[in-house]
């Protein structure tokens, strides 16, 4: 009977799951035991910020690892791709007409929010994994900027989340794109994510989750560095750490560019 | 051609940049202003951020006030006295603004107090401007239709109540003796508003030298120029200290640009009726002002507005 070992090892995962997930929230997240692995590569492990720096594109590749009595799963595996950046602070207003002016009013502080914050996966997450996993990984951009002081409530608080996320996706910072990884054979994925000009710089976190039957097998992690290289390195280095240094620089340099044109265009 | 501004954080194209500041370098060489009033809304309405675009726009007008003053120097037409009391109040109101630059940034009120200024500002000095260069070209006209010579601008010798106040200090250069607080005032205040909103102030401190103090034509541009560069040179280094949001790759696009396009509206400007050259400034000033109403009235595409306050 060819079939029974499959049915045996779904009905394993079927049962195990929610233990799974449970263990995974109890155990803070740790991969769960399963006899998959991922190995996982990006396509370059540092996006330079050059003088000519329009924006970057990395491909993330990986290959489901499966131990020898393990045999292929039917429903076939789902992969989720997040890359988080460099987290910040940021505070959101709205504006209020006064006397027939927009101007800021109420505002709403989100500490600890990824300055970019990508998620791809093979299928929509909901298919993927079910909502409590997917809330104990945050998969999503439902589960950004839930930290800080709420002021006035949950209720009062989630348009100022919402207008968050979506002026971060408008910059591209925050993306969520379903169905954009994918399986070039049975094990082996890739995803390509794309990094917009404005991308912050700093140490990125691509974490890769393997799924199957919603139920949530491996992880893996790796680091990409998003860095500012040469002239602007030096030159934003130079303007926050001697600031008063830098600023008489960009006199001096402002007096040189005015008397080469004053002496260049001379008319009297 | 793209270029990625390090302090800025984001990409701008070179040739816009440049465009921008050559287009204002023009005007300024045409009207004999700094131009600060236009580049600075100029890079706010094409994206820049606001806090950038001011301080940004600061070392350029250091640049453009540089070549300019050099050449009022070598004639011998700058006050230098005079430019240095200004100066020293220019510097003072300069950290002023600058502080208050770094309190309304933090507070998030910085875009609409930029924005609210400029129109009050410029709205009221660019009317004023406006009418006064629309009387003068009427009287123009209706003395040549009557056939006399028209009358020269009023520049009488007599006092008014500024040359009443106390502490009086001798200027050789500009054959004045006078108070030393309208001068003081005049320069402080210039100081503080040019750094908060990214403006040389030359446009303001012309006049006010002239009607106010009645400091003669000959040297006024050169004594200005001198205490623009000086003023906005100390708000070029107090940007940098206190914002850190001064671009020296954008700057320097911007000065290049303004530099040359300075030398086109000179030669052009010769070429214009004084009067017709002040009308037009005014209604430029004053058109900045209006676009800047209506910014502040049309409805935004966005509700809310985000602040990115530093790393978690």
């Amino acid at each position: 009977m060819a079939v029974a070992p499959a049915q045996l090892a779904r009905m394993i995962g079927a049962a195990c799951a929610p233990v799974l997930a449970l263990a995974a929230g109890a155990l803070g997240l740790a991969a769960p035991a399963s006899a998959e692995s991922i190995v996982a590569s990006l396509s370059a492990p540092r996006v330079e910020i050059t003088s000519n720096f329009a924006g970057a594109e990395i491909s993330v590749f990986g290959v489901v690892q499966r131990d020898a009595q393990t045999i292929a799963r039917r429903g076939g595996y789902q992969v989720a791709i997040t890359i988080a950046g460099p987290t910040e602070d940021v505070v959101l207003r709205r504006k209020d007409r006064v006397a027939g002016i927009w101007v800021s009013g109420e505002a709403q502080s989100f500490p600890d929010v990824p300055s970019f914050y990508s998620i791809q996966s093979t299928a929509p997450i909901d298919d993927i994994a079910s909502p409590l996993v997917a809330r104990e990984l945050k998969l999503g951009l439902l589960y950004v900027g839930h930290g800080g002081q709420p002021r006035g409530g949950i209720a009062a608080r989630e348009p100022y989340r919402n207008a968050l996320v979506d002026l971060k996706r408008e910059q591209g910072l925050y993306v969520e794109e379903a169905g954009s990884v994918q399986f070039l054979t049975d094990t082996f994925f890739r995803a390509t994510a794309s990094f917009p000009a404005a991308v912050p710089d700093g140490l990125y976190t691509v974490t890769v989750h393997l799924f199957a039957d919603q139920a949530h097998l491996a992880d893996e992690s790796l680091d990409l560095v998003v860095a500012k290289s040469g002239f602007e390195q030096r030159m934003y280095v130079f303007a926050q750490d001697d600031s008063l240094l830098y600023g008489l620089f960009v006199v001096a340099v402002a007096l040189l560019t005015g008397w080469l044109g004053g002496v260049l265009f001379r008319r009297d | 051609m793209e270029i990625y501004l390090p302090i800025a954080e984001l990409p701008v194209s070179v040739f816009t940049v440049f465009a921008m500041g050559g287009a204002v370098g023009f005007i300024s060489g045409l009207f004999g202003v700094g131009g600060g009033f236009l580049l600075t809304p100029l890079l706010i309405f094409s994206g820049i951020p606001h806090p950038v675009a001011v301080a940004t726009v600061t070392p350029q007008i250091v640049a453009s006030s540089a070549s300019g003053a050099l050449s009022y120097w070598r004639r011998r037409l700058i006050d230098v006295k005079l430019a240095l009391f200004l100066f020293t109040a220019g510097a003072i109101g300069a950290a002023f603004g600058a502080w208050l630059f770094a309190i309304l940034e933090r507070a998030g009120q910085l875009n609409l107090v930029i924005s609210l200024a400029y129109t009050v500002f410029l709205g009221s000095i660019g009317t004023l401007m406006l009418t006064e260069a629309v009387g003068a070209i009427l009287k123009a006209r209706r003395a040549r239709k009557s056939g006399r010579k028209p009358q020269p601008a009023r520049r009488s010798g007599q006092h008014n109540w500024i040359h009443r106040l106390p502490i009086k200090v001798r200027f050789r250069q500009s054959r004045l003796y006078i108070s030393i607080i309208p001068v003081l005032v005049i320069g402080g205040s210039i100081g503080f508003l040019g750094t908060l909103l990214g403006i040389g102030g030359g446009f303001i401190m012309v006049p006010a030298l002239i009607y106010l103090l009645r400091v003669p034509t000959n040297v006024v541009i050169g004594t200005s120029l001198l205490q623009i560069l000086g003023t906005m040179a100390v708000a070029t280094v107090l940007h940098s200290v206190n914002t850190k949001t001064v671009d020296v790759v954008l700057a320097l696009i911007l000065m290049v640009g303004g530099v040359i396009g300075a030398q086109f509206g000179a030669s052009f400007g010769l070429k214009l009726r004084g009067e017709h050259l002040r009308a037009l400034l005014g209604l430029l000033v004053l058109g900045v002002g209006v676009r800047f109403l209506v910014n502040l009235m049309l409805t935004p595409d966005h509700l809310y507005s985000m602040t990115i306050l530093g790393g978690g």
